[in-house]
């Protein structure tokens, strides 16, 4: 079964239980992500890509912060239907995930070298000096010059960007089939960033690991994904290929995204079409369409109902939008 | 000196000129005998024409935005001169700075870490015109209620909490605080890095605007190039504490000259799935600035160094009108 996604989310909805009541940071989110396929999600913060993330790990504390709904299959279980032990060996072992900051994912009192054998040794029946020699290999492969010395050196001796391939080394460390990127890049410079997306590239072609590539920069996701996820507010609004969805998005949200962004190549005497207002937060949740208060488009309707997430005729890029026909220019 | 007219003075003489400057932190060495000295801004010259936004661009750790807090003195300047109309702000006395602080202010990435968050934001607005002694009470407070609207909020955020705006919200306030003095000149120190993509155009948008209707001045600093091209008409490229190329924005876009500029250009992923590019790919990290390279400090990731480039430090040349780089092979 070549044809099934290494990773299926259905309908997945994250509750968590806050001082204020119960908030809904991913409301019914349902996506997949291919074999050897990278998926970029986007979104501004607060649109609950990280949280979707996370939510796939079940990162977060169910005993009292969070409860999932939904379904999330992976290598032909649902995720949230396994026990903490289960889970466990998900982690680190067939899912991993590496973020942001590398340098408060790395513990600062033990060596680059040791944290990814502790990796290692946690999956694997491996001893320590296999394991040794295999963290030195995992180095070499991230691109990490002189991996033996820098295996004895401790988080702090390392740049941004060479701790960020730490981060993907520990992360390959036991040859998972999905990685989890949440904003690899971000905190990182422009050379280095477009250094690091290259790795993960490569590693996916080379290992033919599945990507999930979780970003606010559509940039990178041009660059590096083959398929894009755009959420607002906790939702998907616009799902496709990246060609696709590019060239002509369907949702006002993902179109305004894409307008927000200066060019290289854009017009520089222009203003910067903007989207007026800012994502609110989730206990303020519009009604009907949750992008309408934005939208130049949105009219009773949209205040109203939500649209659902539908392809339209002839078109592969799934969108949560009343007006998208209109949009796509297949209806008046 | 005498009195000339803005547009004049524009092509005669800078509003301000930046010459030599050098800003040099000492660091404690690994010897308890040998000192070191990080040399966070080394000789950087520039002018800032009346009305004009000028853009800094460089990565993190090239000493861009030492310049910008150099410039006012945020952080004493060790060399060099910073020439405002003719007056050379690093060599006033403490009192007579602060009369020129009201023409030069600062804006910078965290409106929200620079906010007092127990106090209301309309009494932050007011805080510089009580530091320099203007207006009553009640003028204060209307000039206040204006300033938020003229960046783009309403009066009733006078009373609201730094905790109760959105960072977009926070980043108005950062600006009107900035303006609130009627300065000629604003230093925006990465003033949208931490935004997203559509509260970030909202930000470039009505600074801007407000750059047209208030005359200003502007020194944009910050690392996204996409965005200071967008807003700047010259631009300054910094690498290791020094400014490799500078030129009108067109020209440096049509045309970099210098190695690093066309990487850093390069480098930036575009939004187009069909216009995949090749990469100039560039070996390495950032070298410490505690131990830069001798000679051309790029020359350890230069994919075009030679001999020479290891050596020899590269003079900044004019390449072509208004356009300047440091560059042996140009």
């Amino acid at each position: 079964m070549s044809a099934e996604p290494i990773l299926q989310i259905n309908e997945l909805k994250t509750h968590f239980h806050t001082e204020r009541g119960r908030v809904t940071p991913v409301d019914g989110v349902s996506l997949e992500v291919g074999r050897g396929e990278i998926v970029g999600i986007v979104g501004e913060s607060g649109c609950g890509k990280s949280a979707t993330a996370q939510s796939v790990l079940r990162l977060f504390d169910e005993k009292r912060l969070a409860s999932y709904e939904g379904e999330i299959r992976f290598g032909g279980r649902d995720l949230l239907g396994l026990t903490p032990k289960q889970m466990r060996g998900v982690r680190g072992n067939e899912i991993s995930m590496i973020f942001q900051d590398p340098l408060s994912s790395l513990n600062p009192v033990y060596t680059i070298g040791g944290q990814i054998v502790e990796t290692l040794r946690l999956h694997r029946p491996i001893g320590r000096k296999e394991a040794a020699a295999k963290a030195i290999e995992l180095l070499r492969l991230t691109g990490i010059p002189a991996p033996e010395r820098r295996a004895r050196e401790y988080p702090h001796q390392l740049s941004g960007g060479m701790r960020q391939r730490v981060m993907i080394a520990i992360a390959l460390a036991c040859e998972p089939r999905l990685l989890i990127a949440d904003e690899p890049t971000t905190a990182l410079d422009v050379t280095i960033q477009a250094q690091i997306l290259e790795l993960i590239q490569d590693l996916n072609r080379r290992l033919g690991m599945s990507v999930m590539l979780i970003t606010h920069d559509l940039g990178v996701v041009a660059e590096t994904c083959s398929r894009v996820v755009v959420m607002y507010l906790g939702q998907v609004v616009e799902s496709g290929d990246v060609r696709d969805v590019f060239k002509a998005p369907l949702h006002p949200y993902t179109i305004g995204l894409m307008k927000a962004v200066p060019r290289l190549d854009g017009d520089r005497k222009q203003e910067l079409p903007d989207v007026p207002g800012s994502v609110p937060p989730l206990h303020q949740i519009p009604q009907g369409c949750r992008f309408a208060p934005r939208c130049a488009f949105a009219d009773d309707k949209c205040r109203s109902a939500m649209p659902e997430l539908a392809a339209l005729p002839g078109s592969d890029t799934r969108v949560r939008c009343w007006h998208a026909g209109r949009i796509a220019g297949t209806e008046d | 000196m005498s009195r000339v007219s803005p547009t004049k003075q524009a092509s005669a003489e800078p509003l301000l000129r930046v010459n030599g400057l050098k800003k040099y932190y000492a660091a404690s060495g690994r010897s308890a005998f040998r000192r070191s000295v990080v040399k966070a801004v080394d000789g950087v010259s520039f002018d800032l024409r009346e009305g004009e936004t000028y853009g800094l661009v460089g990565e993190s750790g090239c000493g861009k935005s030492t310049l910008g807090k150099s410039l006012l003195r945020l952080t004493e300047p060790t060399e060099g001169e910073a020439l405002y109309r003719g007056v050379d702000l690093f060599k006033q006395s403490r009192k007579s700075l602060q009369a020129y602080r009201r023409e030069l202010q600062i804006v910078f990435q965290d409106p929200f870490s620079s906010l007092n968050p127990r106090q209301i934001v309309g009494r932050a607005l007011e805080e510089p015109l009580v530091i320099h002694g203007i207006g009553s009470p009640k003028e204060r407070t209307d000039r206040a209620m204006e300033m938020l609207i003229t960046v783009g909020l309403r009066m009733e955020h006078y009373y609201r909490l730094p905790h109760e705006l959105s960072g977009g919200q926070r980043q108005r306030i950062g600006l009107a605080r900035a303006l609130i003095l009627n300065p000629r000149i604003v230093i925006c120190d990465e003033p949208v890095s931490a935004l997203d993509v559509i509260i970030q155009s909202q930000i470039v948008n009505l600074m801007r605007k407000l750059q047209a209707e208030l005359k200003l001045t502007y020194l944009f600093i910050a690392h996204d190039i996409a965005v200071v091209r967008h807003i700047s008409d010259r631009i300054g490229i910094m690498y290791l504490g020094k400014l490799v190329e500078e030129a009108p924005t067109d020209k440096l876009f049509a045309n970099p000259r210098h190695p690093y500029t066309q990487v850093l250009l390069s480098a930036v992923p575009v939004p187009d799935p069909s216009g995949r590019r090749e990469r100039i790919a560039l070996e390495g990290d950032l070298p410490s600035p505690l131990d830069p390279p001798s000679g051309c400090a790029f020359h350890t990731r230069c994919p075009f160094a030679t001999e020479r480039c290891r050596t020899e430090t590269p003079i900044r040349r004019e390449v072509d009108e208004g356009h300047f780089a440091a560059c042996h092979l140009i």
